[in-house]
């Protein structure tokens, strides 16, 4: 459609995390200077994702498997930045704002996940949302009455706070060693992924379950986040 | 640090009448850790002295250990800093950092001073409490310098999606016409690339080795000259172009009068304000602009030619910084030979680029005309980061004469320098003197007053050479000429190779080529996101599937 167009969508999808970023990461050098070192690291997994998409694409080119292994090498990158920031921690909580804060930890994994989840949002929407700008209009398979474009802006505004939520659990789980965590970031990050598949299929209002399921996910997400943040303070 | 400093100067202001809890003298410190409530020193001496007396026992900081030792490691480091001053400018005079030694003489003299108490009572250190200052004040460094090249690379980004994606805007495009673009700039032969990417890093090289020289033997006036033109060129000739093409693109009517009058008027203030005086803001302003122009100037070169022009400047980075008879080498030991001469310009470039505040632009501003040249510098192919520690305080009071009788010119390209390094040099037998007797009182007081530079100096340790900004700049324009995406990506591994590379200044401590990192990460990433993550990530968008 139009510029209207380019620019709900785009604010719909990024407008939160962003003003997020604004208000309050922007603020600290330290947490913007890991945000982008976990993006890179993102973008590492996904380059590497793509490449393997390439060499089997001739073959095999369901999108299922496409979410197969992207979300198995995004769980790999992020537990290998887990172990990248644990040797770097105690020189991370020193420079911190407050070292003697409880909660520096869960900071660190809010701006980790922050960088995952817009890079996530960035590659897998962006494109699209400047397509909205010229004149057609794509609608969605499953929900016609919507285009793809604001399906898609909801679906990347969700995602990226599934990234930062998954990415604090999972630091959790794998600091304390917590195997429900760990298996619940990697299941629902399948979850989620296989979710979205609904959106674009012919299931009628698949949209709508597919954004719903998402929901879900990341209202549990949130769930044991606050839980584990209130057991850090107990601690 | 800068934060905590700016939150402790205020109460040493009210409490300059205080008296000394150990000699009894006038006290204008007190303990960070207890704050008000706690004793007050007149040194950090003092302070020492008072803890091994008793202190240690109430300190509020105790039962943090980490943190006290922090705190006062911090100041103490501060301290130190002045005195090692010397050292450390000279070294770092023409982007050596002579951080080792500067550290070498922090640690000894920190153990020696001060730090020892705490450190002692200390049980565990996980991590050298100076290093974690020096971190944290690489860290704001990074930050500092983030933000004008993030704002270079989006201006280059967007000169090139406004100019020469003439349909974008007005609603036609496409992925496969973008697409389609961007291969067709791919048509030329290699051998042709090759030859006109010779030229260019000819050119380049011959610039920088001329300047070399043109500094080495004292022609100033030339090289000013030179920068005049070099800055004029993307001002004048490149906006011109520019808004040229901008113009056909978006079809807006505009007659040759008020274009050409509009485009003297800003080269004329552009050419002023960098090379004379002006706000600090708008010299900042001009110098982003100016290097985002340049980087638009180069997206005309086909694609081929760009990366490879990229990859030898990346060499010749490396050569030119790292090589013992590299051009920056005989820079730096001619930029021993004269020290007057150089500081001056270093100095006023840094604040040009890193954003100090307004009362450092006033005190730049007898030195400012030599130095922006660096900003255009572009032309000359050095590109590396430095690191210089800002130490010298209170010399700054004499540091704004001495700029007067600095020749401009001499130019040391594209770095940025430390004003500090230039009170250092002019003011060591000074600094010396101090050292001895690190906290009299009146030095302290004088701290005091000019603890608003001295924080500002902490600012601009840092200098990133204008020609990376261009060439960063150039690198992700000329992804932008492909597709969004392929950009993102080169943003995110350019910004993450400079602070890979500034990450090993912090652990080198020696000047380093700033641009190999960061352009074999952009070039790696353009390369896989364009023949995969593109079609990838369309593929996976086009069916809303979020990853």
């Amino acid at each position: 459609m139009t510029l209207l167009t380019f620019f709900g969508c785009g604010l719909t999808a990024y407008g939160p995390a962003l003003s997020i970023f604004f208000l309050h990461v922007a603020k600290d050098a330290q947490l913007v200077l890991l945000m982008v070192s976990s993006a890179f690291f993102w973008l590492i997994s996904i380059l590497l994702s793509s490449i393997i998409w390439y060499i089997i694409k001739p073959i095999y080119p369901k999108n299922e498997l496409t979410i197969l292994y992207s979300v198995i090498l995004q769980e790999i990158f992020r537990w290998l930045l887990f172990n990248i920031m644990m040797r770097a921690e105690p020189g991370l909580i020193l420079v911190a704002n407050n070292p003697k804060s409880l909660y520096n930890r869960s900071s660190f994994a809010f701006v980790c996940g922050m960088g995952f989840g817009l890079m996530s949002g960035v590659v897998t929407y962006f494109t699209l949302l400047v397509n909205s700008i010229g004149p057609a209009v794509l609608m969605c398979n499953s929900c016609t009455a919507l285009t793809v474009y604001i399906v898609g802006a909801f679906t990347t505004c969700i995602f990226i706070f599934l990234h930062i939520m998954w990415m604090m659990i999972s630091f959790e789980g794998f600091s304390k060693n917590n195997k429900f965590l760990i298996s619940w970031v990697i299941l629902s990050h399948f979850g989620a992924s296989y979710a979205t598949l609904l959106n674009n299929s012919s299931i009628f209002l698949g949209c709508v379950y597919g954004i719903l399921i998402n929901l879900l996910i990341l209202g549990i997400s949130i769930g044991i986040v606050i839980w584990s943040l209130i057991k850090i303070r107990r601690e | 640090m800068t934060s905590q400093e700016s939150s402790v100067d205020p109460e040493q202001g009210v409490l300059v009448n205080s008296v000394c809890a150990n000699c009894g003298g006038p006290a204008q410190y007190l303990c960070e850790a207890c704050g008000q409530a706690g004793p007050r020193y007149c040194s950090a001496t003092c302070q020492s002295d008072h803890w091994e007396k008793g202190h240690a026992s109430v300190c509020a900081s105790v039962p943090s250990g980490t943190e006290s030792e922090e705190n006062d490691s911090e100041r103490n480091s501060r301290a130190v800093k002045r005195s090692s001053s010397k050292v450390y400018s000279r070294g770092n005079v023409a982007q050596l950092i002579n951080l080792k030694q500067r550290r070498s003489t922090l640690t000894s003299n920190t153990t020696t001073t001060l730090i020892n108490t705490p450190n002692s009572n200390d049980p565990s250190p996980a991590i050298d409490p100076v290093q974690a200052d020096e971190f944290r004040f690489y860290m704001q460094q990074v930050y500092r310098i983030i933000k004008p090249v993030v704002l270079c690379i989006v201006l280059s980004v967007l000169w090139v999606k406004l100019s020469q994606a003439p349909s974008y805007f007005i609603g036609s495009s496409s992925p496969a016409a973008s697409g389609a673009t961007g291969n067709s700039s791919d048509s030329s032969p290699i051998s042709t690339s090759i030859y006109a990417a010779a030229i260019l890093i000819g050119q380049i090289i011959v610039a920088t080795v001329v300047i070399v020289f043109l500094f080495k033997y004292g022609f100033t006036k030339i090289l000013v000259g030179f920068f005049m033109f070099v800055v004029l060129f993307p001002l004048g000739f490149m906006s011109y172009i520019l808004i040229s093409n901008i113009i056909t693109t978006l079809s807006i009517p505009l007659d040759y009068i008020t274009l050409i009058f509009a485009l003297w008027n800003f080269s004329a203030v552009g050419l002023v304000s960098v090379f004379w005086k002006g706000p600090l803001l708008l010299q900042q302003a001009y110098l982003t602009v100016m290097s985002s122009l340049m980087a638009f100037s180069l997206t005309g070169l086909s694609s081929w030619t760009t990366w490879i022009l990229l990859g030898l400047l990346a060499i010749w980075d490396l050569i030119a910084v790292l090589c013992p008879f590299g051009p920056l080498r005989i820079l730096v030991e001619s930029s021993k030979e004269n020290q007057r001469e150089i500081p001056a310009l270093l100095y006023s470039v840094n604040a040009v680029w890193l954003m100090a505040a307004p009362k450092l632009s006033n005190q730049i501003q007898p030195t400012t005309s030599s130095t922006s040249l660096q900003a255009l510098t572009d032309s000359s192919p050095s590109s590396f980061i430095s690191s210089v520690n800002s130490v010298s305080t209170k010399t700054s009071a004499a540091t704004t004469p001495s700029g007067e009788d600095i020749p401009l010119s001499e130019n040391l390209r594209h770095n940025i320098y430390n004003r500090n390094l230039e009170v250092g040099v002019h003011n060591n037998t000074e600094v010396n003197n101090s050292s001895n007797s690190l906290h009299t009182n009146g030095n302290i007081s004088e701290n005091n007053e000019l603890s608003d530079d001295e924080e500002e100096d902490e600012r601009n340790g840092l200098k990133l050479g204008l020609g990376d900004f261009v060439f960063y700049s150039v690198l992700v324009a000329q992804a932008a000429t492909f597709d969004w995406i392929t950009t993102i990506a080169c943003i995110v591994a350019v910004l993450t190779g400079l602070n890979a590379t500034i990450f090993l200044l912090a652990i080198y401590r020696k000047a380093l080529p700033a641009l190999p990192i960061s352009i074999v990460f952009g070039m790696l990433f353009y390369f896989v996101s364009r023949w995969m993550l593109v079609p990838y990530a369309q593929t996976l968008g086009g069916f809303l599937v979020a990853v």
